[in-house]
């Protein structure tokens, strides 16, 4: 979408960065995104790429979706010294927020992530010096920076011929180079998990979203590969293409478990019902810090057919009573 | 937009490797029509005759398939004979964004080679078909191409 054909109030976003399209998941709006997927400007505002991905609501203790926020409650680990006197006032401020009034929160400045070193590449530096400097590193945000604990020397090396090997790899969709894409945004890989066939992101994202085409074979064609045919289940989106298969399902791994640690919205701590039931990847837990149990009631029929019963709510029965 | 990038990207891979056989190319420089001159295949009726494609190809193409019509009569079961529609199931339940438009032609002069005479656009070469009289479809099938596709 160009700015001269969207409303005066929508080319006003322009200059404001787009929250998601640094994020590991990406901009699912690619294009018709108001906002802006300009990499200087995303870089201006925060000051390191691979914090993009950490809520700078958390950093200051007042974040209101808690654990069900999208982005990473951590704080960065690895601070210069000069930020040090900051971690303690966060900490303090934590528990109070709630009750503190808002005239007190200005005095709490925003304290924007302080700049550090990518460790990748500093450690990359030491480890491996023949080894060329990829702008990928420094540019685009990174699946494996995710990571609380430090990645030793053998972790580097992998990550080193892993961005070697996504550097040629090309969209089997769009047919272009998906680390050459003009739209940093765009530069990801979406993994697919029953093959190894490459797509970007976005390429595979809008394949898989083609339902409502007119006769379309939804599990032979549009949730299976378009090369092979072969069907998978979901999509992962990674900044960095895959050497092998161990390292394909370290990155599966890594997505899964990040996703599990956020907290399901359809389920809403027990009060809503979740589509997707036992197979949502995110976490379903009560407000009182309990986990669903996962028991499927099966039930077979005449034909032998298993079926699974979706656990039926009393409320639901209650909210369209006529007598109530 | 994504669609006028691949295709151009699709026209640069053509120029680079010519065939004689298929000479694919936009018509009046639109991205989003092409046109294609096909050689049928030999061992068939359509052998030596050089058949006219027209390629329409949708805004949200690789998502969805382009629409493939014959501007050369020809006597087939999966063609219609009278609006050259194609019944293709690549072209629409099992379309692939994988597939180009270069493969989509010569999924066609497959086709063409190989007939589906259970899902017929043209009855009457359906049926001499599943009829198992393949010495009448060769010989009208052969006719047409002499008289319509034949320069």
């Amino acid at each position: 979408m160009s700015p001269m054909s969207m409303p005066p109030s929508l080319t006003k976003l322009r200059a404001v960065p787009c929250r998601y399209f640094l994020s590991a998941g990406g901009c699912t709006k690619g294009h018709a995104c108001p906002f802006s997927h300009e990499f200087t400007i995303s870089r201006g505002a925060s000051s390191d790429a691979s914090n993009s991905n950490v809520c700078r609501f958390f950093l200051q203790g007042t974040c209101a979706y808690g654990s069900k926020c999208r982005y990473d409650h951590v704080r960065p680990k690895r601070l210069p010294a000069v930020a040090a006197p900051c971690a303690p006032q966060q900490q303090n401020q934590q528990p109070p927020t709630k009750s503190q009034t808002p005239s007190t929160a200005p005095a709490s400045t925003p304290v924007p992530p302080p700049p550090r070193e990518n460790p990748w590449a500093s450690r990359a530096a030491n480890a491996a010096a023949a080894a060329p400097p990829t702008l990928t590193t420094a540019a685009a945000p990174s699946m494996f920076d995710n990571g609380d604990e430090e990645g030793d020397d053998d972790a580097v090396l992998r990550r080193e011929r892993a961005l070697a090997i996504s550097e040629g790899v090309e969209c089997g969709i769009c047919l272009e180079r998906v680390l050459a894409k003009d739209v940093l945004s765009e530069r990801r890989f979406g993994i697919l998990t029953g093959c190894s066939h490459p797509f970007c992101l976005m390429c595979i994202r809008g394949w898989r979203g083609t339902t409502d085409r007119p006769g379309a074979d939804i599990d032979g064609a549009v949730r299976a590969c378009p090369l092979c045919r072969a069907p998978s289940h979901f999509v992962v989106p990674s900044t960095v293409w895959f050497a092998d298969e161990e390292d394909k399902d370290a990155i599966i791994q890594r997505y899964v478990s990040r996703l599990n640690n956020i907290d399901c919205r359809h389920f809403n701590q027990g009060a809503g019902t979740c589509p997707f039931g036992t197979s949502c990847f995110y976490r379903h837990r009560y407000a009182d810090g309990t986990l669903e149990e996962t028991s499927l009631r099966k039930y077979g029929n005449a034909d032998g057919e298993v079926n699974i019963v979706q656990p039926v709510r009393l409320a639901e029965f209650l909210s369209r009573s006529h007598i109530l | 937009m994504a669609a006028r990038l691949r295709l151009s990207k699709e026209l640069k891979e053509i120029s680079r490797d010519k065939d004689a056989s298929l000479v694919l190319a936009p018509r009046d420089d639109n991205l989003f029509t092409w046109t294609c001159a096909l050689t049928g295949p030999s061992d068939t009726p359509y052998a030596g005759g050089r058949f006219h494609l027209l390629l329409r190809v949708p805004d949200t193409y690789p998502l969805a398939a382009p629409t493939v019509t014959f501007r050369t009569r020809i006597f087939h079961p999966n063609v219609h004979f009278k609006t050259g529609e194609v019944c293709l199931d690549i072209l629409k339940t099992q379309w692939s964004p994988a597939w180009t438009l270069q493969s989509v032609c010569r999924a066609v002069a497959a086709l063409m080679a190989h007939a589906e005479p259970d899902s017929p656009l043209n009855c009457d070469a359906g049926n001499l078909l599943r009829a198992g009289d393949v010495r009448g479809y060769n010989s009208i099938a052969r006719m047409y191409t002499v008289e319509c596709a034949t320069e």
